[in-house]
């Protein structure tokens, strides 16, 4: 007898349904696992065929043949074990295949019955929602992330043989609910209340969460670089619904979604080490999956240490920055993901951390050469794509011992929502959310410099020696101050602290 | 391979000796369980099936009898790998071809015995490998 159900693998961030194909037959006994499967796939044949027997349901053997379609796909999901047993037992008439038509399965079966959760559900929901699937079975750790998805209905499965039942009508599943776990409190542990001093950081860290401009912080060691950057995911606004599924749909293949988690609704904080390779950073493997810039999409992508990541690591950012998808080429697979971030880097201005800093009591003991070439492992190109630079300087005694709380998140965050706010009205048309990603065109249509300011423009260009790309650079920031501050138009005061930002700290910019 | 392995002239009984008698007893057990036996040594050119049987259910039955004195070597069953899997395999293809049966259920069994002086314990393993 022949029977046919659905169940899904992942491809870069996207769900693929694939049709389950089982045939029956007499014959000498045997069972052909056919249509591209990947190793784990392709034992699933034990996995099912044990978790089956023990589940109390004795099949004689026979000529089986099983089908993965379509055939071009690689299958490298576990999540395939359920579907193929559900076949299977349909096609030996223990199921009736009617129930079988708007359904998908997705789950790892263990050889004693059980359903194991599988990564990348949340991708297979969305995709058999599109495919008009209207029943979705998944282990009963993947129901809350199943359940994101509108429109269809989810059953947390135990066991294979809870599902037997089920289907056969003896004892009838109840459709999940979504648990509590979906709406969780956002409780930042990281808050800028924590930080003393350094005004001048963190507004250039509001400015860059406002304009989701790229920051880059110089600083002696111990002035406070890492504190300030794990905070800037506190103050960025919140996911919106759209974003947070995007980004629960990165770390659903990834696999790095908590046990039972719903929804992602935090901002990703990415921090990968310096010895990170190069397709750590953006992405790889024969089929590719994601790598920090995508983990990092809507949130930040915090490098640490920055001229300690080798070269060629550095440099394969510049495609996902400049375009906020990265495009990853193997064999099996091209594919394209998103990589919209805001990076935040921190350094150290010389190898030993204390060059042009005379307030904190060291000296710095690093030759030119030396300096030069710590500082010259990020290239201008790169350089060029972060908005923002600022020198972090060593905390003061006063501030540090102040017993008054800064300015909590919270706070900070509500101006940056504000301007976010008068930032997406402007681009609407554009299809961008956000100043930084305005390009030329747009600047010079939505951002017109004019009287004071421009003046005060013209003059710092000449004097400083601006190119046209750190020209674009300063208007863009600008737009920001003036954004957070509710003003219609660029002013001179916004071109002065614009200016400021993108102020020498002792790299070869321009 | 029960015919080929020690035996020599200590023995009194010769390893073959012991193989012929064992599918003997096997054959007889099939037959007290209601299968018919169609052949005994069904040899062809890739090799030989020790037993094809029909059950009551007109299943085909391929069975492959392992006869031991000792388990220090192993179980009987142990001894039938994946190579002897596969000739088995390719001798079943032949007699369903010869005999036009092809769409017939099939299976292929493991029948050992464990010889302990005059009794055996048998052990049939129904649907031993595919």
């Amino acid at each position: 007898m022949f029977a046919k159900t659905q169940g899904a693998t992942t491809l870069g961030i996207d769900g693929r349904i694939i049709d389950v194909e089982v045939d029956v037959s007499n014959g000498l006994p045997g069972f052909e696992l056919v249509g591209l499967p990947d190793a784990s796939v392709k034992e699933s044949k034990e996995r099912v065929r044990t978790a089956i027997k023990n589940s109390g349901i004795a099949l004689r053997q026979e000529r089986v043949t099983v089908n993965l379609a379509p055939a071009e796909v690689r299958k490298d999901s576990a999540g395939l074990d359920l579907p193929i047993a559900v076949g299977l037992l349909a096609a030996y008439a223990v199921l009736p295949t009617e129930a079988l038509a708007k359904a998908l399965f997705a789950a790892e079966l263990s050889l004693d019955g059980k359903c194991r959760p599988v990564s990348g559900v949340l991708p297979m929901a969305i995709a058999a929602r599109e495919r008009g699937l209207t029943e979705l079975f998944v282990a009963a750790e993947n129901a809350d992330e199943a359940l994101l998805i509108d429109g269809v209905k989810v059953y947390a499965l135990h066991s294979l043989s809870e599902l037997v039942h089920h289907l056969t009508g003896e004892a009838a599943l109840v459709p999940a609910v979504p648990g509590q776990a979906a709406e969780r409190a956002e409780a930042f542990s990281d808050d800028f209340a924590d930080v003393q001093g350094q005004f001048q950081a963190k507004r250039a860290l509001e400015i860059a969460a406002a304009g989701g401009h790229n920051v880059l912080m110089v600083g002696v060691p111990g002035s406070g670089k890492t504190m300030l950057a794990r905070r800037m995911s506190s103050i960025l606004p919140a996911l919106t619904r759209e974003e947070a599924l995007e980004v629960t749909k990165i770390y659903s293949i990834a696999g790095l979604l908590p046990p039972g988690g719903g929804l992602v609704t935090e901002r990703p904080f990415r921090s990968p080490h310096h010895t990170a390779s190069q397709t750590a950073m953006i992405g790889g493997g024969s089929v590719p999956r994601p790598g920090e810039v995508t983990l990092a999409h809507h949130g930040v992508l915090f490098l640490d240490e920055l001229p300690e990541f080798s070269k060629t690591t550095l440099e394969v950012l510049r495609q996902p920055l400049e375009d906020r998808r990265v495009t990853i080429s193997r064999v099996h697979a091209t594919l394209t993901f998103p990589s919209s971030m805001i990076l935040v880097c921190a350094m150290n201005p010389c190898p030993c951390g204390y060059h042009g800093d005379a307030t904190s009591g060291h000296t710095c003991e690093c030759s030119p050469s030396e300096i030069r070439r710590y500082t010259q492992k990020m290239s201008g190109p790169l350089l060029d794509r972060i908005d923002i630079h600022i020198r972090v300087p060593h905390v003061k005694y006063q501030e540090l011992s102040s017993r008054k709380k800064a300015e909590p998140s919270a706070a900070i965050r509500a101006r940056v929502e504000k301007a976010r706010a008068i930032e997406s009205k402007r681009l609407a048309g554009a299809g961008i959310f956000c100043n930084a990603q305005m390009n030329h065109a747009m600047l010079m249509e939505l951002c017109p410099v004019e009287g004071e300011a421009k003046t005060m423009l013209e003059l710092a260009f000449q004097r400083l020696h601006l190119s046209a790309r750190s020209y674009d650079r300063i208007i863009k920031v600008a737009r920001t101050i003036a954004d957070l501050a509710g003003e219609a138009h660029i002013g001179a005061p916004h071109i002065a602290e614009a200016i400021q930002l993108r102020g020498d700290v002792g790299l070869n910019v321009e | 391979m029960a015919g080929r392995a020690a035996g020599g002239e200590k023995d009194p009984m010769g390893a073959k000796e012991l193989g012929r008698r064992g599918e003997e007893a096997a054959a007889a057990y099939l037959m007290r369980r209601g299968y018919r036996v169609l052949e005994r040594n069904y040899r062809v050119a890739p090799g030989e099936i020790d037993i094809i049987a029909e059950a009551a259910d007109h299943t085909l039955v391929f069975a492959e009898v392992k006869t031991r004195r000792t388990t220090r070597f192993g179980r009987p069953s142990e001894a039938v790998d994946y190579r002897k899997q596969q000739k088995i395999i390719t001798c079943a293809r032949w007699y369903l071809q010869e005999n036009r049966l092809q769409e017939r259920y099939c299976r292929f069994d493991v029948i050992e015995l464990n010889v302990h002086g005059e009794k055996a314990t048998i052990r049939h393993i129904k649907g031993a490998f595919e």
